[in-house]
């Protein structure tokens, strides 16, 4: 990203497109099964990263198909070098981001992250 | 670079002065906005709208948007170089806007189309004005030694006496006829405030906000109009004041934010903040922190330390630990020159660094960088942003040229005072005996 910028116009010209960068760590304790996907993109190694838009909602869904007594899943995910989960773990659809039962898990951040982000880190009223 | 001069404040924000002019933001100066000659901006002549959109509002937004560091805006550049929490700061946030991730979250900004839609109509904005700041006047029953008299009344007509005993320490005063005592004017923008969408901020500020009756004819038609409930209000008071108006007005907005002035927990506070009595104020306070408990009040202690209460700083700090409540800012006291913390004598700064150095170890004290201070779950971060804001301060600072002589009119200073009010800083400050004698107490 240009850290240069001196005026408004030019940084109306920045492409926002590829301007998120996701991380996302699977890390599984004892043997699991499960299926993950980020935006409806399937998720078939345990550390990854992406790139999406500024603007893009961000929707990770994991199903847990099978795991043995006492294991599951924890799910790390980074936003732009912001800790997203755990921290936020709590909005997620169990609360918790730490998968150990069978069955679907979901965290989303409906739109525009750094607004979304703004909100949950208790930044105060947009003017 | 754009990221170290822009600025999102005029896009939702103005001031109303003292005298009803209008300023572009609530940390210029009032004396910023021009080269002395009379505002054509008042809210007699003008209204709120449209001075939102006059030229010079739309001046400084051209300005920003092209990357100028505008002269009025130079306080906050000033504390931009210490990194401090400043207005600037403190605004950008209010757009979601953060300056080490400033590109991506202006793009990202709520505000962002308001500013290209300025960016193409000469400096013009479509988004209305969310965030107030009214002056309201002197009006003040209280007297303390390090305010001025155009923002207390009662220190005005104590300058009047104070300008005989010694001319040339203290301006006779002029009298401060404040806007909301026109009630045509009061009534004018009473109307608009309360027909403006979407407001989310109001920020009074006195003499003594609960003590002036503006501050309630204001407050109870955003009442009546239903706009409450949406509006977070803040202010300040000195804390000599508590009543079930001012607790019922709190509860009926959507936050409340009070910043309480207080120097010191001790009888030193009396004699500075005068006539205040510091186990009243603390009474009061006790009664606003239960008030928290049951309504949406986020308080916060607003210190101006100078060279005696500064001494006393730790014990306020601990009190702030102890009631969970926090000071808010570190505005460095440079006016009245002579009451400058940086005019204390070296044994008394050493002190207070040994004392301020065991709190840190005390409460294992790290710099935090909390950004929006008003956070209830950060109350215990900012406490230690302040601590070690003071503590550096101290630590840091280097004497000022003109120290001796300063020094010589701190004394006069106290001196003029005390021939009024027949007390002494001895009685609350022992340990500056000899300091003072030195210098002719």
């Amino acid at each position: 990203m240009p850290q240069n910028i001196q005026t408004f116009s030019a940084l109306t010209d920045i492409d926002t497109k590829r301007r998120l960068l996701v991380k996302l760590k699977l890390v599984r304790h004892g043997s699991t099964k499960s299926l993950t996907t980020l935006n409806q993109f399937a998720v078939n190694v345990d550390d990854v990263v992406f790139e999406l838009d500024l603007f893009d909602p961000i929707k990770l869904q994991i199903e847990l198909l099978s795991t043995e007594s006492g294991g599951g899943i924890e799910t790390l995910l980074e936003i732009n070098g912001i800790e997203v989960l755990p921290k936020y773990q709590y909005l997620s659809s169990s609360g918790n981001n730490y998968l150990t039962k069978k069955g679907a898990w979901q965290f989303e951040i409906p739109k525009n992250f750094y607004l979304w982000h703004h909100n949950v880190s208790g930044q105060g009223f947009i003017a | 670079m754009l990221k170290d001069s822009f600025c999102s404040s005029p896009w939702f924000h103005l001031r109303i002065n003292y005298n009803g002019d209008f300023d572009e933001c609530r940390w210029f100066e009032e004396t910023q906005w021009s080269d002395g000659t009379k505002s054509n901006n008042n809210v007699a002549t003008q209204s709120i709208m449209e001075f939102y959109n006059s030229e010079r509002m739309c001046g400084l937004r051209n300005s920003l948007l092209n990357g100028n560091k505008p002269k009025s805006c130079e306080t906050c550049y000033y504390e931009d170089r210490f990194d401090k929490l400043n207005g600037r700061k403190r605004q950008l946030l209010k757009s979601g806007i953060i300056l080490n991730e400033f590109e991506l979250t202006t793009r990202a900004s709520p505000h962002y189309d308001n500013f290209v839609y300025s960016n193409n109509n000469q400096g013009v904005a479509n988004h209305r004005p969310t965030d107030l700041q009214i002056n309201l006047g002197n009006t003040c029953n209280s007297a303390c030694i390090m305010c001025r008299p155009t923002a207390s009344s009662r220190l005005e007509q104590e300058y009047k006496k104070l300008h005989k005993i010694s001319p040339i320490l203290f301006d006779p005063p002029q009298h401060t006829r404040s806007w909301t005592q026109d009630e045509t004017t009061l009534r004018k923008v009473v109307d608009e405030i309360t027909t403006i969408p979407g407001l989310r901020y109001i920020h009074f500020l006195g003499g003594e906000t609960l003590y002036d009756d503006a501050f309630y004819a204001i407050c109870e038609a955003l009442i009546k109009s239903g706009q409450a409930k949406e509006i977070i209000i803040g202010t300040t008071t000195n804390g000599t004041l508590y009543d079930t108006r001012i607790a019922n007005l709190i509860r009926e907005f959507k936050e409340f934010h009070l910043g309480i002035s207080i120097e010191t927990v001790s009888t030193l506070n009396d004699y500075i903040r005068y006539p205040g009595k510091i186990h009243e104020i603390q009474a009061n306070i006790d009664k606003f922190l239960q008030l928290r408990t049951q309504t949406k009040l986020y308080i916060s202690l607003r210190i101006t330390p100078n060279v005696f209460t500064i001494s006393e700083i730790d014990q306020l700090f601990e009190y702030m630990i102890e009631k969970n409540v926090i000071a808010e800012s570190c505005n460095i006291l440079y006016k009245p020159e002579c009451l400058r913390i940086e005019l204390m004598p070296q044994d008394i700064r050493q002190r207070i660094l040994l004392k301020l150095d065991a709190l840190i170890d005390k409460y294992n004290i790290t710099k935090k960088d909390v950004l929006n201070i008003r956070n209830e779950n950060s109350i215990a971060d900012v406490i230690k942003d302040v601590v070690l804001d003071y503590r550096n301060f101290i630590r840091d600072y280097t004497l000022l040229e003109n120290t001796e002589d300063l020094r010589k009119q701190l004394v006069e200073f106290l001196k003029s005072f005390e021939q009024l009010r027949n007390n002494s800083i001895l009685d609350h400050a022992p340990e500056y005996t000899d300091f003072l004698r030195a210098y002719g107490y």
